[in-house]
């Protein structure tokens, strides 16, 4: 098919010439010099070598091969033919693989190249690739923001050892924090929409769907579908009884006070609620704009330059099953395209949030989500909360983990099942995750430390430092910012932030 | 009798070796828990028939130099004296001043030592080969190996190998001329005060030429009066003899050698001078012991008897803790020299530092620096004489906390550089901090 044919020609390393002597051999011209000219396909040479003339391939296997090449050499004739015209045209290639076309840019810098080139580099760089600049994200050659990455990229590397539902926090995985509080609402039957199955998920949510006596479905999507197409993939699941059903957006932490929702919900009749909360940088997302009386949504605005309000989506929605009529199976986007019709039909409400919220996606906005997260704790359940002499502030322990002497731990810490603190530690604003083992006189703030990790003695680590799985950092090191990924030995010191494989 | 001279200079000098160095003279400053003219002294009484050491230099009597010397005085048992110049009379002015001093009572020879270099210093062989191969009116010079490279930043000696006589002596040539270069250490006959007296007289010639060209109203310029009264060492006196046949190199064997210049220097030193007491005072060193309240020791450590070590502390290798310091609970240092009187509060980790005198360093604070020593890839390789700035950016070096500094809890101090009495509020890293 010519989209397997173009993968092929896409390959920076491809080279037609050396394909065709691999399979057939070769054919010196007669000019006696070395280079060979891709001829008649059937054209078998003196070398050995050449798959064709192995004993083992037998004539039907031949004419195959044959076939494959003539195949693959008329596209790779017209895919060359398209790129000079292109270039005549003036639109160039990607200067790093000089394969493929120019197909997005990076903001803030707008460096230009493929998007081939530009998701290997994401998975282990944040920088540009021509002038180091941090990069925020990719734009198409329209200017539309892309996805690239996938898989829950902003939390590595702790999602690449563990789906980022499962990840903990706050010492309970992130989408049960939704699930509980959504059972507690009444809620009999949650469905999953991920774009990655992984084995750990399917298992674990068996387990809590037994534990907590509810449904949990797992709805995958084999191709992108964007923030709404899900809801149209699982449609016979929402469908069923009529009744309106939440859309969560897994990374969102807050007091879920899901009942009010209902009950606001059912109030205006409309056919969608989105949640709605105070921030103080509004322009960082975007914002609504809306009645303070009903609560009807007139519009929203992308990034506004100039002070337009300061609530923004909160990831959190309730909707009628009506709502699937709007929704597609194809890649579509909620905010984009089904928001503004819905509020252009004045069918869309917002319900202010109180209490607190966060987006914990990111490493810096986890830690900060943390620290809100166990404020909550505080005034809703404080006896959840450690209260021990060492401990200073909100902090978290697990009853299985085993803190020194002369620690002192806090504000703002938790400390995940099996954890070992030695003497004379000092932990702030850290999440330390199951299993791990923190030597004596160590010093850490505002770090993430992933499961079975170890820290030597007398280690600094600082300024949002992430480990992933099984990482070893050896004593008297210094960590400024560093992302470990796992399974990786850390024997010097990380003075200034970067990424290590 | 045997004399040695010891040339300390001035205040002028030593400025490379600041913040250290602003309150105290250079040779003062303790390395391996001792000054580093202590130990220059310590090598000069390796000699037997030595019986008296006078220290020319243009410092004024202070009260730690004269300190220093009461107490040389009386552990040492033998003469030591502070010559003063009235000004800086460079590095061989001070010999001829005081050359009736030098030449009272003695016997043959005398041994003329730069203050500011430290090392395993074979003096008594050079003694017995001066005695033997040059002779009562020869001169010796004590001589190491370098790299080809950084030759260029020392003095350097083209010799006979088979005569060992010095043919030629540049200092700090720009081209390449040998890789054996000066310690520093020299031993004169008494034929050394002719050559002085000559080589004042021609220079009191040259500036009364320059007079006569000059307006009168510039003579009686101070700057030009020193000028007329200095004589150096190196580039007056050894360059002006090599030869001549009366000058001769004895070469050290690879034992250890360097010139103290900056902080990285002292650190590297320190280090040295801990591996030689194991041969020669290995009383000095601190014992690892299972004993229960004792703190860990890995390698050569120097503690005085006054210091104060927690039993959780690790202490080593190559570290020096000076008289009244308290190591809390749980402090680690590493490679390291901490001076007297000293707080290192609990959970701190000290590597690759100098703390200063009365300095205070709060609990889980990190104070680290970088070593510059020397490629251990190039045999003969020395410790680098880096400039302190490199491409515009501070270059990463030892840390250097100048005294009575107040440093807080829980932060970093990376490869910077503190200057005295500083009570510090935060992290810093790669900075000077006035």
């Amino acid at each position: 098919s010519s989209r397997v044919c173009n993968a092929i020609h896409y390959e920076a390393d491809l080279d037609m010439n050396c394909l065709h002597r691999l399979l057939f051999g070769y054919e010196k011209s007669s000019d006696n010099d070395d280079r060979y000219h891709i001829g008649g396909a059937t054209v078998i040479s003196q070398n050995t070598f050449a798959l064709i003339s192995q004993n083992e391939i037998n004539s039907s296997e031949a004419r195959e091969l044959d076939e494959l090449f003539k195949i693959l050499l008329s596209s790779y004739v017209t895919i060359k033919a398209e790129i000079e015209k292109r270039d005549k045209n003036g639109q160039s290639l990607c200067i790093i693989c000089c394969s493929h076309p120019i197909q997005a840019e990076f903001r803030p810098c707008a460096h230009q190249a493929c998007i081939s080139c530009m998701c290997h580099h994401l998975m282990t760089n944040n920088e540009c690739f021509f002038c180091k600049t941090i990069i925020r994200h990719a734009v198409d050659l329209r200017g539309n923001i892309i996805e690239i990455g996938g898989y829950g990229t902003r939390l590595r590397p702790l999602t690449l050892t563990k789906p980022k539902p499962l990840v903990e926090f706050c010492n309970k995985p992130m989408v049960l924090h939704q699930i509980e509080a959504l059972v507690q609402a009444g809620v009999d039957h949650v469905i999953l929409a991920v774009s990655y199955l992984s084995d750990m998920l399917q298992r674990d949510m068996e387990t809590e769907a037994k534990r907590l006596h509810i449904t949990i479905t797992i709805s995958q999507e084999t191709v992108p579908l964007g923030t709404a197409g899900p809801l149209a993939l699982a449609r016979e699941h929402l469908k069923t009884d009529n009744e309106p059903f939440f859309v969560l957006n897994s990374d969102v932490i807050c007091e879920f006070p899901f009942g009010e929702i209902i009950e606001f919900h059912k109030k205006h009749g409309h056919e969608g609620t989105i949640v709605i909360t105070k921030v103080e940088e509004p322009s960082k997302y975007g914002v609504v704009v809306y009645e303070i009386n009903t609560g009807k949504i007139q519009r929203f605005v992308e990034k506004p330059r100039e002070y337009v309000s300061n609530k923004i989506n909160a990831g959190l929605y309730i909707f009628n099953s009506s709502i699937l009529e709007r929704i597609q199976l194809k890649p579509t986007s909620i905010e984009k395209e089904v928001f503004p019709a819905m509020a252009k039909d004045e069918e869309l409400y917002a319900y202010e949030l109180k209490g607190f919220w966060m987006d914990v996606g990111q490493p810096k906005d986890y830690l900060t989500g943390m620290g809100l997260y166990l404020n909550y704790v505080r005034h809703s359940n404080p006896d959840r909360l450690s209260h021990e002499t060492c401990i200073v502030g909100n902090v978290l322990i697990d009853s299985s983990a085993r803190i020194g002497e002369r620690c002192r731990i806090g504000p703002n810490v938790v400390i995940g099942p099996n954890v070992v603190v030695e003497d004379g530690v000092c932990l702030k604003n850290c999440t330390v995750l199951s299993d791990s083992l923190v030597k004596s006189h160590s010093w850490i703030a505002n770090c993430i430390i992933g499961w079975r990790c170890i820290i030597g003695q007398w280690v600094r680590m600082e300024n949002t430092t992430v480990l992933g799985l099984d990482v070893v950092v050896q004593d008297e090191l210094f960590i400024n910012g560093g992302t470990i990924l796992p399974h990786k030995s850390i024997s010097e010191s990380v003075t200034e932030p970067k990424i290590l494989i | 009798m045997l004399k040695a001279v010891i040339l300390i200079g001035g205040p002028q000098k030593g400025t490379r070796f600041r913040p250290l160095s602003l309150e105290m003279p250079k040779h003062l400053f303790p390395v391996a828990g001792y000054p580093i003219i202590h130990h220059l002294i310590e090598s000069c009484i390796k000699v037997s028939e030595l019986r008296e050491i006078l220290l020319i230099g243009s410092y004024q009597p202070n009260e730690a130099l004269s300190r220093f010397i009461a107490n040389a005085q009386q552990s040492f048992n033998i003469s030591i004296r502070y010559l003063q110049e009235y000004t800086s009379l460079g590095t061989a002015g001070g010999i001829y001043h005081f050359r009736d001093l030098i030449k009272s009572n003695l016997s043959e020879s005398f041994f003329v030592i730069n203050g500011d270099i430290c090392g395993d210093l074979p003096l008594t062989q050079m003694l017995e080969f001066h005695r033997q191969h040059v002779g009562g009116k020869g001169f010796t010079i004590l001589g190491t190996e370098a790299t080809e490279k950084q030759s260029c930043n020392y003095g350097c000696i083209a010799w006979d190998k088979k005569t060992n006589e010095v043919k030629h002596y540049v200092e700090k040539p720009e081209t390449f001329v040998s890789t054996t270069i000066s310690c520093g250490v020299f031993l004169f006959s008494k034929g050394i005060f002719q050559i002085l007296s000559d080589t004042y007289k021609k220079n009191q010639q040259i500036y009364k030429d320059e007079c006569s060209s000059e307006p009168s109203f510039l003579i009686n310029d101070v700057t030009r009066y020193e000028t007329r009264e200095c004589i150096r060492l190196e580039k007056d006196v050894i360059a002006k003899l090599a030869g001549t046949g009366q000058l001769f190199i004895y070469p050290m064997s690879d034992k250890f050698w360097s010139s103290i210049k900056s902080a990285g220097s002292v650190i590297y030193a320190n280090r040295h001078y801990l591996e030689m007491y194991r041969m020669y005072y290995p009383e000095r060193l601190a014992i690892n012991s299972d004993v229960k309240n004792t703190p860990t020791i890995i390698g050569d450590v120097f503690i005085h008897p006054t210091a104060c070590v927690a039993p959780s502390a690790v202490l080593g290798p190559n570290v020096s803790i000076g008289h009244d310091v308290s190591v809390g609970t749980g402090v680690r240092i590493r490679e390291s020299i901490i001076l007297g009187n000293c707080v290192l509060q609990d959970h701190c980790c000290v590597l690759y530092s100098i703390i200063g005198w009365n300095s205070t360093i709060g609990p889980w604070t990190r104070v680290e620096g970088t070593p510059s020593d020397p490629d251990p890839n190039k045999q003969f390789s020395k410790i680098e004489q880096d400039s302190l700035f490199h491409d515009g950016k501070l270059h990463p070096s030892i840390t250097v906390i100048g005294n009575n500094v107040s440093v807080p809890g829980e932060v970093i101090l990376l490869n910077a550089i503190v200057l005295p009495h500083k009570e510090l509020g935060s992290s810093s890293k790669n900075q000077i901090i006035l």
